[in-house]
């Protein structure tokens, strides 16, 4: 009874038999349950500044939540992209002749980049810039790009003289180095002028819009906290579009695509859900359950301080029920465990391990996966909880017990579990099933080299996050060179 | 009299010592018990039973149990010896020489003595494959290979016409042996051997009963070791819905494709296991060019414009499976991402009918220079399931909203294939195919392959996409070829040989007593000798 109250706004959300399109947050939280996070957010965005005022509580909780998902997902969609692009650009930089990319060294420096590796990204821009036949302006990305390089290893004044004297009228350029300054810091440079200045260039060019302008704006939006304008620039975009489309010879193409476009969407969502948790905690009524998401966030974006503060706040709340309390209990572990006291962690997931409730032992491996802790005996209980329990609500611990096999490259393993997590009767329907672990699943069948099962999940995932596109094309690239078979076709 | 008893006893120790060392050898030495049954369900009737002259899903998976190939692929999906021990690729690509097993020997047929596999058999399998009154679907897959020649009788030798993409993975075709067929030249579907045949793999044909089932025992002389199931019976049934009440109640322990209506039921039962296999498959409507009036494009567009996909899927499939647009499946490499589905309309169906001169006539039916757009659609009864019967009476309904007449014919599974692949006496087809990774539609599309029990049944005549097809199978490069099969998939998306429908989601159900179970997803049957039963488990 105390539970119901306590999570009431949420379970009134969640409660309503059929939705109305009348009543915005309903329908919110309806897309949300329906794991369609994207159409969610972008509701709320657009109902928020109609909100009742002292009714905008709930609102902005909603808001929070549901670009919480959009932030977990493609940060988890982010890794995904990059696990696939390394494989896929190593294979076509093996490949040799006239039919040979020349832009696979830029696109692998990119990836080296997004993968923390700026030394070995350098090399590879190198290469890319002392390639005579790459038209100027190519150069002039692949510089900016290597600038961020040195400016991470500290290098400042090679940065700033890579990023010296680049024409600034064209729109791509103008966005590649606002979106340098944004990334190493240099706010002063004023970033998102730059921005404004090139999506008018772009406007004004009648070329159409790029990907790449579109891409670096919306990361310096992020990372400006302009967050309005960024997913009113969403809206607008095509997320499937390709940065490059490189023409070989006849009846070659390869496309590609900006890693960091799914780290920005990423931290777009990241910073939106923490304004609107923040905002929902001035409403006493949702301030608890907003604290409790906010915990998830900050340590999401890697803000342990902030997320001990909010997530002690809601364990510490006397109207909160014990089932969140506990899930909570493992974030502060988390929190702990990052803080350096492992030890103390441990032993506090040991014991809310000692509950049968199938979504804390989930929480608890999920939690275990992320820090990269190894953890069997915790895992041998959820598996034995798991293999007792039936129905919707073990699919979770299936989902985490398989996500932590995934971490520990027991491929098989994780496709065993979380094929038991997945519900049999939609089996790609995202409705039916967490985004979240349809992105692991895949990775695991990518991984054992179950490539279609992998492309199947993606393309049914896409029609709901388009920009999935860049993980679609590099894992088809990888499958056309891996398939092995004779060749057949049977009438079924 | 002693010495002779003391020969005698030696005689007996030493052929005892041989027959019981013999039959260790052919024991796998993984220490699982052997025994058990599989009793698996299957929706329909194989054609038949020999690797050449099938062309279904049915006869495919039994031939992965009678037959093997020079290689195999395993479990992760790497290329491994089979009937060739070992090989060797000259460095320009172009010659394949595989050195044989010498401990292979093939079924032996009643009465008699088992005859050893030698490089003649390999020669001979592929000469009648090859041979043009060859009834089969895997010429147009071989014909790269130039020659093919015995170096001695275990070795031979294959000459390519050219280097190609995963030429190693060709050579798991199946061998059959020389002694099989009645015909040493070609193969029709006439010869008993395609009926009744010999292989040197896993299992071997002991009966086929009254009730059609297919029974198939455990060859002790698998060179692979015996298997450890002693017997699989394939057991066909009409109606899907009784085949999974057949495993509910433990007629039958696997079902090798589950119906998607039955998936829940199976699910919560925890005696069994599902799982899912991606079989890169999708349902069709094939349209025949040879008829005047589908040989124009705009009508073939038309009907597509007309028919609700997602409707039927959502209403037929519970949504289970998703629209394609072109003639790849969506899990395939060459699935081309940018072709969109055509969308549902009417209107846009009618005005395309009107550009292509069709007007409606005195009962509402569109006509043509006094020719009415009435169509015959022919589909196999046995895959006549309840759903598939829903869908192609939508298919009629929908058209008769643009005044297009569809009667609807289903016939009997061989007597439905007769009159598509032999006779082409058809206006349109409702089926599916099932592809394996290669995304290989060459047989599919290519103007050559017109022509009696070849898969271009519809006469699809386009000299581009032959000439893409074409270059797609020669290059060696994987990009291009991408680049290729997405050009074709945008053609043949817009020229319309079939209505593209969807691809349906797959997924075996199992007896949890089973245990071991790998499924490849194409052949299914691949890795079927490393299944077993554990004593207990076995009925």
């Amino acid at each position: 009874m105390r539970r119901v109250m306590l999570f009431s706004v949420i379970i009134l959300l969640f409660s309503a038999p059929s939705y109305s399109t009348d009543d915005p947050v309903k329908y919110g939280m309806r897309l949300y349950k329906m794991h369609h996070y994207e159409q969610a957010a972008d509701l709320f965005h657009s109902c928020l500044p109609s909100a009742k005022p002292g009714k905008e509580g709930p609102v902005y909780l909603s808001a929070g939540m549901v670009c919480l998902k959009n932030a977990e997902l493609y940060r988890e969609l982010y890794h995904a992209s990059l696990s696939v692009h390394v494989d896929y650009l190593k294979r076509l930089s093996a490949v040799r002749g006239k039919g040979r990319s020349r832009f696979v060294k830029f696109y692998m420096g990119d990836t080296f980049l997004e993968g923390g590796k700026p030394g070995k990204a350098i090399s590879y821009f190198k290469k890319f810039i002392a390639d005579k036949t790459v038209k100027p302006k190519y150069k002039a990305i692949a510089r900016i790009r290597m600038g961020v390089c040195y400016y991470l290893q500290g290098k400042k004044q090679e940065a700033n003289n890579l990023w010296r004297g680049l024409k600034k009228n064209d729109p791509v350029i103008l966005s590649e180095l606002a979106a340098a300054y944004s990334r190493v810091g240099l706010t002063a440079r004023n970033p998102s002028a730059m921005c404004e200045k090139a999506l008018a260039l772009m406007k004004s060019s009648n070329k159409g819009a790029s990907m790449r302008v579109v891409n670096n704006v919306i990361g310096v939006y992020a990372r400006e906290g302009l967050l309005d304008k960024g997913i009113d620039l969403l809206k607008t975009a095509d997320m499937r579009a390709f940065s490059y489309e490189e023409v070989l010879v006849k009846n070659k193409v390869i496309r590609f695509y900006d890693l960091s476009l799914l780290n920005n969407l990423s931290m777009l969502y990241g910073k939106a859900c923490l304004k609107y948790l923040k905002k929902a905690t001035a409403d006493a009524k949702v301030k608890d359950t907003a604290q409790y998401y906010l915990g998830k966030a900050y340590a999401l974006f890697g803000s342990i301080d902030q997320s001990i503060k909010a997530t002690d706040s809601f364990i510490s709340s006397a109207r909160m029920p014990q089932q969140y309390k506990n899930r909570a209990k493992v974030q502060g572990a988390a929190n702990c465990y990052r803080k350096g006291r492992k030890t103390e962690a441990m032993s506090l997931l040991k014991k809310l391990s000692q509950q049968p409730a199938p979504d804390l032992h989930a929480e608890i491996l999920f939690a275990c996966s992320r820090l990269k802790l190894e953890c069997p005996q915790l895992v041998a209980k959820a598996s034995a909880l798991a293999e007792a329990g039936e129905g919707k609500r073990f699919s979770v611990v299936n989902f985490a017990i398989g996500k932590y096999y995934l971490w520990k490259k027991n491929h098989k393993k994780a496709v065993f579990y979380m094929e038991a997590g997945r519900d049999k009767s939609n089996k790609n329907r995202i409705e039916y099933n967490d985004p979240l672990m349809f992105v692991n699943l895949a990775e695991a069948y990518y991984r054992t080299k179950q490539f279609s099962e992998a492309l199947e999940i993606y393309f049914e995932m896409s029609k709901q996050f388009p920009a999935i596109r860049q993980i679609q094309v590099a894992m088809q690239g990888v499958y056309s060179m891996e398939q092995k078979s004779a060749g057949d076709v049977k009438i079924f | 009299m002693k010495r002779l008893q003391g020969i005698l006893l030696l005689i007996f120790f030493v052929t005892f010592g041989i027959m019981v060392s013999q039959s260790e050898a052919a024991r796998k030495k993984d220490g699982r018990p052997d025994g058990g049954t599989v009793k698996y369900g299957e929706f329909g009737r194989p054609t038949t039973l020999d690797s050449i002259t099938s062309n279904d899903m049915i006869s495919l998976r039994i031939t992965e149990l009678i037959f093997n190939g020079l290689v195999g692929i395993d479990q992760k999906q790497e290329i491994v010896p089979e009937l060739a021990k070992r090989w060797e690729i000259s460095d320009n690509g172009r010659t394949y020489t595989f050195s044989l097993r010498k401990d292979v020997t093939w079924h032996p047929r009643e009465g008699e003595k088992p005859v050893p596999f030698t490089a003649d058999d390999v020669i001979f399998t592929y000469d009648i494959m090859m041979h043009p009154k060859t009834i089969t679907s895997l010429k147009v897959r071989y014909e790269f290979i130039e020659s093919a020649t015995k170096v001695d009788d275990y070795t031979v030798r294959f000459t390519l016409k050219r280097p190609i993409l995963n030429a190693l993975a060709r050579f798991s075709f199946k061998i059959i042996p020389k002694h099989g067929p009645s015909n040493s030249n070609y193969l029709t579907r006439k010869d008993p051997f395609v009926h009744n045949p010999i292989g040197t793999g896993p299992y071997m044909l002991k009966d086929i009963t009254a009730d059609r089932e297919v029974i198939l025992v455990a060859n002790d002389n698998y060179f692979k070791g015996r298997p450890h199931i002693d017997k699989f019976i394939a057991k066909p049934f009409a109606d899907q819905n009784i085949m999974t009440q057949a495993l509910m109640f433990n007629a039958i322990n696997m079902i090798v494709l589950v119906n998607p209506r039955n998936i829940p039921e199976i699910q919560g039962d925890k005696r069994f296991v599902l799982q899912p296999y991606n079989a890169l498959s999708y349902s069709f409507f094939a349209y025949n060019m040879r008829s005047r009036l589908l040989a124009d494009k705009r009508v073939r567009k038309a009907f597509t414009y007309a028919v609700n996909r997602q409707e039927m899927l959502n209403a037929f499939f519970n949504g289970q499976g998703t629209l394609v647009s072109g003639p790849f499946a969506p899990g395939s490499w060459a699935y081309n991402l940018d072709v969109q589905s055509v969308p549902y309309s009417t209107k846009k169906a009618l005005n395309l009918l009107k550009e292509a001169g069709f007007v409606r006539g005195a009962n509402g039916i569109m006509e043509k220079d006094g020719e009415k757009l009435s169509l015959i659609l022919k589909v196999p009864i046995e895959k006549e399931s309840e759903a598939v019967k829903r869908v192609v009476l939508a298919f009629r309904s929908y058209l008769k909203k643009i005044g297009v007449d569809i009667k609807v014919e289903f016939k009997e599974w061989l007597s439905w294939k007769e009159d598509v692949f032999l006779k082409h006496n058809f206006d349109i087809i409702f089926a599916s195919w099932v592809f394996d990774d290669s995304a290989d539609i060459s047989s599919l599309f290519h103007s050559s392959e017109i022509g009696p029990w070849k898969n271009n049944f519809g006469a699809y005549s386009n000299p581009n996409v032959d000439t893409l097809i074409v270059e797609s199978k020669l290059t060696l490069d994987h990009e291009k070829r991408r680049t290729i099969n997405r050009k074709l998939h945008a053609i043949i998306a817009e020229e319309n040989p079939y209505t593209f429908l969807w691809t349906l989601t797959n997924y075996a159900a199992y007896n949890k007593k089973l245990r071991h179970v790998a499924i490849h997803p194409y052949k299914f049957f691949t890795f079927a000798d490393e299944w077993f039963m554990p004593k207990g488990g076995r009925r």
